[in-house]
């Protein structure tokens, strides 16, 4: 009878110490991911795990769905790399994309959505590591960036994206014509990437 | 139908069958394919605009156990519980693979029982459950699970029961 008594990897952490594969682009990564290397996708959950939780979290409002969706998207991660690779998009966008699609299929599927307004606090935190500093910076230009859109165009895309409400659902709600929610969305998005763009923001992990 | 659902679709916010459809246009449509990866990468970014309370340090493992097969809590309460909402927050899942065999196992994190209450964990196959032992505070590794069974956890009088008795307070999925 087999036991499964200490499978976790990393519990004793006897097997192998994972290598130093900082300086490998996403890109290399995936690649060795998609060859069944392990330190890679530790690698990549290193540079967007947090990010990744802190989205979840944010959508399910629940420590274990969250990291439910995190792991989920991650597996999705592990088995798509190399199909992914071919495609040619960001990792670190297919990455947060697909960490999003778990996190509002959970939530719809919970049905505990709810739609909160972004909160614009920044908390003082104690010594920043390089980590925290960084996203403190990103978070302040997409802070700016949300700020700038026309508040109709804000909305519809903060209920959709955090709150996990679809179109039709958002025109009921708010009580709006849908081609209006899709032109606020459509509208506000491009706008979005405008902005971001000037702003120079880069969401890939320094 | 096409152009206007891209920002639906990068937002995660079109019903599945408007999806569905949407990706079918998205084969046909050179401009849509271009435009998304530039609305792919403003949704993104949404994602950097709150607090993002750094995870626990065991979901990297469970990230990281990737040859595992997952078998999902449904959290289920069938009677209330002070401790319910603390079982619910620590118990942890990892399923790992045995000997090459795609044998699943399940890890639980359990907070102290209360006084006078175990927790007994059974596997459950076709409604009924066979005794798979009592748990303990703390990290507790069941398996490997029987195939077709699934593993539930009641809250029993001290020193177990021989059927289940108590609230059952999790249950997963069919292995």
């Amino acid at each position: 009878m087999p036991t499964v008594s200490g499978f976790i990897r990393g519990d004793t952490g006897a097997q192998s110490r994972a290598r130093n594969l900082a300086h490998l682009s996403d890109e290399a990564l995936l690649a060795l991911c998609s060859r069944g290397d392990e330190d890679a996708l530790g690698e990549l959950y290193d540079r967007y795990g947090r990010v990744a939780y802190g989205l979840a979290l944010r959508i399910v409002r629940d420590r274990a769905l969250a990291e439910d969706a995190v792991q989920e998207a991650f597996l999705a991660v592990w088995r798509s790399a190399g199909a992914f690779l071919a495609d040619q998009g960001k990792p670190s966008t297919w990455i947060l994309t697909l960490v999003h699609r778990r996190a509002v299929d959970i939530v719809r599927r919970e049905e505990r959505r709810r739609a909160d307004p972004l909160e614009e606090t920044d908390q003082p935190t104690g010594e920043a590591t390089d980590e925290e500093a960084w996203l403190r910076a990103q978070r302040q230009v997409v802070q700016e960036a949300l700020r700038k859109l026309p508040p109709e165009q804000r909305e519809a895309i903060e209920l959709a994206y955090y709150g996990g409400f679809t179109q039709s659902e958002l025109a009921e709600k708010l009580g709006l014509p849908l081609g209006t929610i899709k032109s606020r969305m459509f509208t506000g998005l491009k706008r979005l990437r405008e902005l971001l763009a000037e702003a120079g923001l880069d969401v890939d992990a320094p | 139908m096409g152009h206007d659902q891209a920002a639906g679709f990068v937002l995660d916010a079109l019903e599945p069958e408007e999806a569905q459809e949407f990706e079918r246009h998205l084969r046909l449509c050179p401009t849509c394919e271009d435009e998304l990866e530039a609305l792919r990468i403003a949704a993104a970014a949404l994602a950097f605009a709150g607090e993002l309370p750094p995870p626990r340090p065991s979901l990297r493992r469970r990230v990281l156990a990737v040859d595992a097969v997952v078998l999902r809590f449904r959290r289920r309460w069938t009677a209330p519980l002070a401790s319910a909402a603390a079982l619910a927050a620590c118990a942890a899942l990892v399923v790992g693979l045995t000997d090459g065999q795609r044998q699943p196992g399940v890890a639980l994190d359990l907070p102290a029982a209360p006084a006078g209450k175990v927790y007994e964990i059974w596997f459950v196959r076709h409604g009924h459950a066979v005794r798979a032992g009592l748990a303990r505070a703390g990290r507790n590794h069941v398996g490997p699970v029987p195939r077709g069974s699934a593993v539930a956890v009641t809250l029993e009088p001290a020193g177990g029961s021989p059927r289940p008795t108590g609230p059952l307070l999790m249950k997963t999925e069919t292995a």
